[in-house]
């Protein structure tokens, strides 16, 4: 098995001491498109949030390998210089910070490498802008989005595309959609799945993580894996068609042939 | 005179001092009047500044240097106080101790008595000037008590920037700043005014400003404290005219021991005045920080509108803030709004940075520079602002 797959092994999270996952066991695939869905309250957030190395959330048995990196050791920075990426549900804004500084300063610290002096990675000031520039450009995005202040006073179709602008510039190679399509109108919703898709076509080997309540996203980011988590468990897996299956029957059949009719 | 304030300088020195200075008798009589009310006043109840171990027997009485950097323009006259004692009298005489009111605390008094090395600046009617009027206050030594005044007066429709540091030298002693600033902004016209302490950590400050804002005219203000041991200030701003507003920002940042304490209150006095209050404070270490404000809208001040906002980010478990935004409403058609918060760092936005490969340190200072640098951005002079930006970049 590749290196380059992020094995998740009987994953086990709690929070605030109630257990949310009972023993995950996934694998992304390099250059694949994984779709969890589930529905409220499932689990799926926490397993997002898991990834990105959250404090809140405990693991309390099980492991995560990537690129022969145990990441379950490692804090959040050190995740996403590793490659692994979030993009949030709920964006957080930092009055002050602006886009194009938080940028810099985050795109610097991939850059950093231990015993080195930072100002000697540093991206110099001109090929940031290019960079910069040219991502925004590919997200069709207004050059006073990078001046503003990072989610201060966003509509939510901002936020979700400072989320994809921020990964087109850290070009990870795990990112983590952690429902993408909550909040947006249909137009949105495309722009937004676009940007991915972008991205995804400069580097093909970028594993996706499309977390989703509903399968409307899935016309937009078409998955190779659907995944079903309910009750912190994988509990069906499958093709794209998988998608549509729950589309149109919901989560109850599976729910009714997994748990039985009692709920 | 209280026990704390036991002074190496008697009356004869004082009078001594007085003696060299051959000053109109309107200044010597006040100055007489000032050391008396200082010599017979009990030691105020400051709950919260420390004064332990101040001592005004370690100082003796100097002037702090003082640099003016402007071109010059028609219309604007800038005087060492010294001089415009003698050439504006009349206007000195109305202006000077409208901030520092002897009879408010010994302090105020001895600042009143020792008012040595200061700036005037005068606007003529119809005059509006673009250029930044750039003051500095340096204190040199170590145990010296200095008491700088800056002193503008503004004629109606006319407009000025100004913006005040006080600095000193790295000394490891201590030395004290009386500190003073007294504005009048004629009718229909403008003043932006920046006071901005830079002082080591190690100098006593004890102070008030006061701006009085006339008909139908504007102030924008910003007070920005960084540096001193212990800092004590009363800021006012007066809008008595008609139709007059203020625009009023500010940040105070402590760390190590530092004790810093600023009370803004916010009078509005005429018909239909705007008041807009924003201030930051960060306390790291074992800092003690107070925003001692109060918006008080007389039976006069129909039409007000008035907002306060002050907002305080602990960075330890030792440090401390205590916010007091008081509001004393007498007029009933007012809009009037006010709000204080008061925390750590939030986790989700240092979670969301740290995301995105900033480490935990970087993380926080990331958030704490985008906190205070709100406000540090006003600063209009970039010498300035850097100096800020240094001091604020060695705390965090």
């Amino acid at each position: 098995m590749s290196a380059n797959n992020l094995v998740i092994r009987n994953l086990h999270v709690a929070v605030d001491g109630k257990e949310i996952l009972k023993g995950i066991n996934l694998t992304i695939e390099e250059g694949k498109i994984h779709a969890i869905m589930g529905p409220n309250g499932s689990g799926k957030s926490t397993l997002a949030y898991t990834l990105a190395g959250h404090p809140r959330y405990e693991v309390t048995e099980g492991e995560v390998w990537y690129k022969g990196q145990d990441v379950l050791d490692l804090e959040p920075n050190d995740r996403s210089k590793l490659g692994l990426f979030l993009a949030f549900q709920y964006p957080v804004a930092v009055a002050g910070v602006t886009v194009a500084n938080f940028l810099r300063a985050a795109l610097n610290a991939h850059r950093a490498q231990e015993g080195v002096d930072p100002k000697s990675t540093a991206i110099p000031m001109a090929e940031y802008r290019k960079v910069i520039k040219s991502r925004m450009d590919m997200l069709e995005m207004a050059p006073d989005f990078a001046r503003r202040y990072l989610n201060e006073g966003f509509s939510g179709g901002e936020k979700k595309r400072l989320e994809i602008l921020q990964m087109a510039m850290l070009q990870p190679s795990i990112s983590i959609m952690d429902e993408t399509d909550s909040g947006l109108d249909i137009d949105a919703l495309k722009i937004v799945a676009e940007g991915v898709n972008k991205v995804k076509a400069e580097k093909p080997e970028l594993g996706v993580l499309v977390i989703t309540h509903y399968q409307r996203l899935l016309n937009y980011i078409k998955p190779d894996y659907v995944h079903v988590l309910m009750n912190g468990q994988i509990v069906r897996e499958g093709g794209p068609e998988m998608a549509l299956e729950l589309e149109e029957k919901g989560y109850d059949f599976i729910r009714e042939e997994v748990f039985g009719n009692a709920s | 005179m209280p026990a704390n304030l036991q002074s190496t300088f008697d009356v004869a020195q004082f009078e001594a001092l007085l003696a060299s200075r051959n000053e109109p008798e309107w200044l010597t009589s006040r100055r007489r009047e000032a050391w008396q009310a200082f010599e017979t006043a009990e030691q105020p109840d400051w709950r919260r500044t420390n004064l332990k171990g101040f001592n005004l027997a370690d100082y003796s009485v100097a002037e702090a240097e003082v640099s003016v950097e402007f071109a010059g323009a028609e219309g604007v006259t800038i005087l060492p106080l010294a001089e415009a004692i003698q050439s504006h009298a009349e206007l000195v005489q109305r202006v000077l101790g409208s901030a520092v009111q002897t009879s408010r605390d010994p302090y105020s008094a001895l600042n009143n008595a020792l008012v040595n090395g200061g700036i005037f600046i005068h606007v003529a009617k119809d005059v509006a000037v673009e250029e930044l009027v750039r003051i500095r206050y340096h204190v040199a030594n170590a145990g010296t008590i200095v008491a700088p005044r800056t002193l503008i007066v503004t004629e109606r429709h006319s407009s000025i920037n100004v913006i005040e540091e006080i600095s000193s030298a790295d000394f490891a002693a201590s030395a004290v700043v009386l500190t003073g600033v007294e504005i009048e902004v004629g009718d229909g016209g403008q003043v932006n005014f920046s006071s901005v302490q830079t002082l080591n950590n190690n100098v006593y400050v004890l102070g008030s400003q006061q701006i009085r804002i006339n008909r139908d005219a504007q102030a924008e203000w910003l007070n920005v404290v960084v540096g001193s041991a212990v800092q004590h200030v009363t800021l006012e701003a007066n809008l008595s005219g008609n139709g007059s507003s203020v625009n009023w920002n500010g940040l105070l940042y402590g760390n190590g021991t530092q004790n810093l304490l600023v009370a803004p209150k916010l009078n509005h006095i005429g018909l239909n005045t705007e008041g807009q209050i924003n201030f930051k404070t960060v306390v790291d270490d074992e800092a003690y920080a107070v925003f001692d404000g109060m918006v008080k809208i007389p039976a006069t001040g129909q039409g007000t509108n008035s907002d306060l906002r002050e907002n305080a980010l602990h960075l330890s478990k030792t440090s401390r803030s205590d916010s007091i935004p008081g509001l004393e409403i007498d007029a009933n058609e007012v809009k009037a709004g006010h709000g204080s918060t008061s925390g750590q760092i939030d986790e989700e936005q240092l979670f969301y940075l740290q995301s995105r490969g900033l480490p935990f340190a970087e993380a926080k200072r990331t958030i704490v520079l985008g906190f205070v640098g709100e406000i540090i951005d006003m600063i209009p002079d970039e010498a300035v602002r850097e100096r800020v930006e240094t001091i604020v970049a060695e705390k965090v």
